[in-house]
């Protein structure tokens, strides 16, 4: 049990870069912990806010029927899909991927603590994720319906407990299976990458089956949620199903953890074992630019770490879809162009293409072989526009591709059709920016497992507490300031065009001092 | 080759390394040698212009590393101690993103094949480097700073991981390199090595360059392990 807490104490130190940042310099320390706080912030505001909005959104079905209070185990429900998604591709990484489990297996501990510790530490932060979720449900709960009796508050707490244990058991699984069909392969980074792509859209494309988008509605969205994840109806009305829910939650996740746990090392070994390669034959090559070289090494980066590329491709691939769908839905509904519905537009593009840039981890991932570009003849600066134009390449194409084949479709007039696509090109290049300032600002250089910068770094949530925001002063400034909506959208082009400008001549001028400085 | 004049490191109001001179001629291998903690490794850093410094100047082939971090790099090639690589890349990879870097166009495959053959992983160049033993990494490192033909070669322990073989023909390619007039300033806790090797040595202890020269003049009739026990016991 100590080996246990020592673990994940270990891990705690390296969440966030945290003991990093307490026991920096003075000047460090002070930016490091405002970094920290913010992203604190960032993410109780953003979690909690999602949590309460869609309980509103939830509980108008059920005020009808007077069955309010189904909306927290729907909410439950929800953030267990949700939780489910943002971590099922980041286990191989986790359990497998950690540069420290050679170091950790020489010492006394059990191999079972060990991958104890890291599957515990997965449901600790799908926990957080619940928990601020369903804090903010509870608010909206409260403001709508009467208080909620004593044992169903407890009811509450114990739905929350174990809630992250039956998706992160299915995590494991499906990280399992992934692993062990990719060990055959010799190039097994791209089997995986390739099988939890498939992964990832398949679920969400089963999610979507059969859904008729043009009968929408909030109950059928209830519906819905309760057709992927049944297990967590009544639980806060009727014991017996919590209970069962509780019973479902437990006994998989100890099943899991323990088959895991005790064939750790079999698979560990299984996955380490490098394929015989046949005899290496040296091909003539004549080699490419700098700029290309550089280019070349950031795509195949992205394209050889699951975690990295599903992160950075979710924005895009949402976003397309969004844009895509939007004009086909309002067609569908036997609506066409009309400029009041064009505000979606500024929102769509700046949450969808600035929430998760290429460039909000792609300076952490450097890590220890930074010293490579350091000590080579490149200037930071170019490597700094390789950063962007790689991101470019992934966000501001979508972007312009998504918002002009969108505008066209819905047979928007000339002029808000350059518009939006303008909007969609400075909207991906200011988010493109606003991560890689962030991660000049938070630099996360030692790291153990890529999961640790692109999913627990400071600079990725103060991108996405960025990408949030500037989506909330769009649709406040679109909803409340009285002025045509094309005429807002055009105010919206020009801030968001003068904003990109300024930060990249900011990158220019100080990013080599602030990698001077930070790393 | 390369020139550290008065060379000073800060790191908050502790200072690494205090007022360092010294001097790297071509056809010259150096030893760089201390404790631990010593200021080596910040020192090397600066060379290679991976950290920064306030005070003195550094000059790579009479350029400084400080105004012209660039063109210096073109100049020398840099080993460190831990071979950091990419692991995303297969070794060949890996070799061609480096000649990339420092525009190699003639003959590359050739200087590729033939240092993959010297050090004996040519077989496992078509590999990612993240199956590669420490051993293996630091012979691909070694190759990359070679590929390039650099005038000047920076190495942190470089024998470090090296198998017997491996660490023969290093010695012998450093010779040869010096014998074409290029430079070589490296530091190594292997003092055997360093006193065979090296035509002078610096002995850093605490920031402070304490005896540099001529490794005959400075150790005599005794040994290099000797006369380094005696500087780092010595108050």
């Amino acid at each position: 049990m100590n080996n246990l807490l020592s673990l994940l104490k270990v891990q705690f130190a390296s969440f966030l870069g945290l003991n990093k940042i307490l026991h920096a310099p003075k000047g460090k320390k002070i930016s490091g912990v405002g970094g920290l706080i913010l992203t604190a912030c960032a993410f109780a505001f953003g979690a909690g806010y999602i949590g309460f909005t869609y309980a509103e959104m939830f509980a108008l079905p059920s005020l009808s029927t007077g069955n309010v209070i189904d909306v927290l185990p729907l909410m439950t429900s929800l953030s267990c899909i949700v939780s489910f998604f943002l971590s099922f591709y980041t286990v191989i990484a986790l359990l497998f991927g950690n540069k420290d489990y050679e170091f950790l297996s020489s010492l006394p501990i059990k191999t079972n603590d060990i991958v104890f510790s890291r599957i515990i530490f997965i449901c600790l932060q799908d926990f957080a994720f619940t928990f601020v979720i369903m804090v903010g449900s509870l608010i909206k709960y409260l403001q709508i319906a009467p208080a909620l009796a004593v044992e169903q508050y407890l009811y509450l707490v114990i739905m929350m407990v174990v809630s992250p244990l039956l998706p992160v058991a299915i995590s494991v699984v499906l990280g399992v299976i992934t692993y062990l069909i990719s060990s055959r392969f010799k190039k097994k980074n791209t089997v995986q990458t390739f099988i939890m792509l498939i992964m990832v859209f398949g679920f969400m494309a089963l999610g979507f089956s059969g859904f008729d988008m043009t009968s929408f509605s909030y109950a059928t969205m209830v519906s819905r949620i309760y057709f992927i994840y049944p297990i967590a109806l009544k639980s806060i009305t009727e014991w017996q199903s919590l209970l069962i829910y509780c019973l479902i939650n437990v006994l998989s996740f100890v099943g899991v953890a323990t088959l895991t746990a005790f064939g750790y090392k079999w698979l560990n070994t299984i996955g380490k074992t490098n394929k015989k390669s046949k005899a290496f034959k040296l091909s003539s090559y004549g080699g490419r630019s700098q700029l290309n070289a550089l280019f070349v090494r950031e795509v195949k980066r992205a394209f050889s770490d699951v975690n990295y590329l599903i992160n950075m491709i979710f924005g895009p691939i949402l976003g397309l879809a969004g844009l895509i769908a939007f004009p086909i839905v309002l067609k569908s509904m036997g609506m066409g162009y009309a400029e009041e519905l064009i505000f979606i537009y500024p929102l769509i593009l700046t949450f969808t293409f600035s929430l998760t840039p290429a460039t909000n981890c792609s300076l952490s991932l450097e890590g220890h072989s930074f010293w490579i570009i350091r000590t080579s003849p490149i200037s930071i600066k170019r490597l700094l526009n390789v950063k962007l134009a790689t991101n470019a390449v992934f966000f501001v194409v979508s972007a312009f591709v998504g918002s002009l084949v969108s505008t066209i479709i819905l047979g928007a007039p000339y002029y808000v059709v350059l518009l939006i696509t303008g909007f969609g090109l400075a909207v991906s290049c200011l988010g493109g920016e606003v991560g890689l300032m962030m991660n000049l600002l938070f630099p996360h250089m030692d790291w153990k497992s890529t999961v640790e910068v692109v999913k627990r770094s400071v600079s990725v949530f103060l991108t996405m507490l960025f990408s949030m925001s500037y989506t909330g002063l769009c649709f406040i400034f679109l909803n409340f300031v009285e002025i045509p909506i094309v005429i807002g959208i055009a105010i919206l082009f020009a801030v968001t065009t003068i904003l990109a400008v300024v930060l990249y001549a900011l990158i220019m001028k100080y990013g080599e001092k602030l990698i001077a400085l930070k790393i | 080759m390369l020139e550290i004049k008065n060379f000073t490191k800060t790191y908050g109001d502790f200072k690494a390394v205090d007022a360092l001179n010294l001097k790297v001629n071509a056809g010259e291998i150096y030893g760089f040698i201390g404790h631990n903690g010593a200021g080596k490794s910040t020192t090397i850093k600066a060379i290679v212009g991976a950290l920064g410094f306030e005070e003195g100047e550094i000059l790579i082939n009479g350029k400084s590393i400080k105004d012209k971090p660039t063109e210096c790099k073109k100049d020398f090639a840099y080993v460190p101690d831990n071979p950091d690589i990419y692991d995303h890349l297969t070794g060949v990879q890996y070799l061609n993103f480096i000649c990339d870097i420092y525009k190699v166009k003639a003959e590359r495959t050739k200087r590729i094949e033939e240092l993959a053959t010297l050090f004996g992983i040519k077989d496992n160049l078509g590999d990612l480097t993240s199956s590669y033993s420490h051993g293996m990494k630091q012979k691909l490192v070694l190759i990359s700073a070679l590929v390039h033909n650099p005038k000047l070669l920076v190495l942190d322990e470089p024998f470090v991981g090296l198998d017997p073989v491996a660490s023969h023909k290093l010695k012998e390619i450093m010779k040869e390199i010096c014998a074409n007039g290029g430079a070589i300033f490296f530091s190594s806790h292997v003092l055997e090595v360093v006193e065979k090797l090296c035509d002078r040595v610096g002995i850093i202890k605490k920031g402070k360059l304490v005896k540099e020269g001529v490794v005959e003049d400075l150790i005599g009739d005794e040994s290099l392990e000797r006369l380094f026990l005696e500087i780092a016991t010595n108050e």
